[in-house]
């Protein structure tokens, strides 16, 4: 059958796009690889303990210069690290994709940073876009919640000793704040309930309180209402040009049998990672794909992501209370531009639920995670025999990464620890690193040589076959990519509807 | 929206299909470029000439023993000879076997033409003709016939698939 447009994946690429296409009339089918997650009943819950957060785990994907193996799979499973040369990436899967277990801030880029896009994307073009994703995710800052978190407290007196109060910021985040200690019901944007949140935080492990605005409970519902048929547990192996359209083949994880869909348009908002993986595949694999642009798989960056553990702070708030990652210090350069942010991201303590004898070892322990404007054309994605491979080294901007492990430092200085662990990663080299912010390999153009889209996400050479998610940006932004995504998608879909 | 009504996807979709079926979808797949087959691609014999004709407990017992270890026939490997020509051979016992019976690859009627008419096979090998069209991305369904004068008479139906 034919159907008008094939979504794959459901994240703030994925969702914002289906959603908007079927309100606007077409027939859309949204592929998730992954499942439904959250506290109903009929969905799975989000895993509680180290044994659930284990048992959560998709897949763990060595791709190392001499190995390529799945270590776990799951379809069903929330997490998936992807162990590179130089270069750890985690990722999630399921109905909302990275919007499950991200941290909720909903950041908007100073204007500046679309300077790196195509030409029709500056000049505060954006701003109607992000003010659609505004009104229907409705972030708003920890400041506007009836109680602040203590860890605030704490982390504005850090600031205070840091003397760097006049950098601290407290961004938007996409979690409904009310009374911490009387939580209640309300309805969101998109007309479904959600608690306020009790501070639990448990973000990172998923949201059992439906106080986390993930796009299972705005753009979904709104994209199923309009009539979109949602597909779980469908991963797509591959993409081909016919002559009505696109064929879309992928895997059904339930019947355990490939299925094919054709469209007259597909959207691959599949993340950064699995969008590279179908074009890469598509291309080099099934060789279905001609003609794309050469700078597919270049551009790819981890967003400047770094991330760091603090032993035995006596500053910093003892506790995970609150919103994971609600506050930050910023850094900007001497143009007055973005740079480095640095921030505590609550680890889930109740959520894990350690051992008494462990958590007591523990207190004190906390994590910063720094984010930064890492230099254009920082990695490549390639195909290797049967999976992506990810080329990535620190050293292609090593000015910023010595910066942030600066930060790290005068941060726990100031903090007080007694131990720092920085770079936290799997790889041998000291020139490796961690991210939970895949970007780029599929960048925004003027042309075929400088992009691989367009700046309305047609892909060049390939019409009717669209790009919606983080691999459309052009270089790093160094601050949480999710709005920016979502206004992007938001963009490509009005545009998709205009013809 | 029914998502099941659409082309093959997968050899389980052929399988125990009639021919006129498997005709069909091979009338609907599409032309592979010549030089889209490369590698090694897994194979399942989805129907052979007769089992038409066979009851139907027998043909799905025959059709069970295809997807086992008792049939050695692993699938096809495709790439170039020493002049770069396009060439291919046959996969036997596992996917790391030996490569066995070898044909040309050429053009065909809307099809990826394998002609085992080449000089190292067995003289009653060189009769074999097959057609290979894709279904898929990564799914190709052929048809082999055997050349008896100036007619090809089909003989049996595979797929390859390197999903």
């Amino acid at each position: 059958m034919l159907t008008d447009a094939v979504v794959v994946g459901s994240g703030f690429g994925g969702a914002v796009t289906a959603c908007r296409l079927a309100e606007g009339g077409m027939r859309v089918v949204l592929l998730e690889r992954g499942t439904w997650w959250g506290p109903e009943s009929d969905r799975r819950a989000f895993p509680r303990g180290l044994g659930g957060v284990a048992r959560a785990v998709r897949n763990v994907r060595l791709a190392r210069a001499n190995v390529h193996r799945n270590l776990v799979r799951d379809p069903t499973g929330l997490y998936e690290l992807h162990l590179h040369d130089q270069l750890d990436i985690l990722t999630a899967s399921g109905v909302g994709g990275g919007s499950l277990i991200y941290t909720n801030v909903q950041e908007e880029p100073d204007a500046e940073f679309f300077e790196c896009f195509p030409p029709e994307l500056r000049g505060g073009e954006m701003r109607p876009w992000f003010d659609r994703v505004r009104a229907m995710q409705r972030p708003e800052s920890i400041e506007k919640a009836a109680v602040l978190p203590p860890k605030n407290e704490a982390f504005r007196r850090l600031a205070k000793v840091m003397d760097r109060a006049d950098r601290l910021e407290h961004p938007d985040i996409a979690v409904v704040l009310g009374d911490p200690d009387h939580p209640e019901t309300v309805v969101n944007a998109a007309g479904e309930e959600q608690r306020t949140c009790n501070y639990c935080g448990n973000c990172v492990l998923g949201c059992m309180e439906t106080a986390k605005t993930t796009l299972d409970r705005t753009y979904i519902p709104a994209a199923l209402r309009a009539g979109t048929d949602v597909r779980i547990l469908a991963e797509v192996e591959g993409i081909c040009p016919t002559r009505e359209g696109w064929q879309v083949r992928w895997f059904d994880h339930a019947a355990k049998r490939h299925r094919v869909v054709t469209a007259a348009r597909v959207v691959l908002a599949a993340g950064t990672l699995g969008t590279l993986r179908i074009l890469l595949k598509s291309r080099d694999r099934f060789r279905t794909l001609h003609g794309l642009s050469p700078r597919l798989g270049l551009g790819f960056t981890g967003n400047g992501d770094q991330g760091a553990i603090l032993l035995g702070s006596s500053l910093l708030f003892a506790g995970e209370a609150g919103p994971t990652f609600n506050a930050f210090m910023r850094s900007r350069d001497s143009a007055d531009e973005h740079r480095f942010l640095i921030g505590e991201a609550g680890i889930p303590w109740t959520g894990l639920g350690l051992p008494t004898l462990a958590a007591r070892r523990l207190v004190g322990t906390h994590m910063l995670l720094c984010m930064g404007r890492e230099r254009p054309d920082a990695g490549r994605v390639t195909w290797r025999t049967d999976g992506i491979a990810v080329d990535w080294d620190s050293r292609h901007d090593a000015a910023l990464f010595d910066a942030l492990d600066s930060e790290i430092a005068a941060t726990a200085d100031a903090a007080g620890a007694t131990q720092v662990i920085s770079r936290i990663t799997s790889a041998a080299s000291p020139h490796g690193n961690f991210t939970v912010h895949p970007l780029g390999g599929c960048g925004m153009g003027e042309t075929a040589e400088t992009g691989v889209t367009d700046h309305c996400g047609r892909v060049f050479g390939a019409e009717g076959l669209y790009v919606a998610d983080g691999s459309l940006y052009p270089q790093a932004s160094g601050l949480p990519p999710s709005m920016t995504i979502a206004a992007l998608a938001e963009r490509i879909a009005d545009l998709m509807l205009e013809g | 929206m029914a998502l099941e009504t659409a082309a093959p996807a997968d050899s389980a979709d052929l399988r125990n299909a009639d021919w006129v079926t498997i005709e069909a979808a091979f009338e609907g797949g599409a032309e592979p470029d010549l030089t889209e087959l490369d590698g090694a691609y897994r194979g399942r014999l989805v129907s052979v000439w007769g089992l038409d004709m066979v009851p139907t407990p027998l043909r799905w017992l025959i059709d069970v023993v295809f997807g086992t270890p008792l049939m050695p026939w692993r699938g096809k490997r495709f790439g170039r000879n020493a002049s770069g020509d396009r060439t291919g051979s046959n996969i036997w016992l596992t996917m790391r076997g030996p490569d066995i019976v070898s044909f040309d690859v050429g053009d065909g009627e809307r099809s990826l033409r394998l002609d085992y008419d080449v000089a190292r096979n067995p003289a009653p090998l060189r009769v074999i003709r097959g057609d290979v069209r894709r279904l898929a991305p990564g799914l190709y369904l052929g048809r082999m016939a055997a050349r008896l004068g100036d007619r090809d008479t089909p003989v049996l139906w595979f797929t390859l698939d390197n999903a």
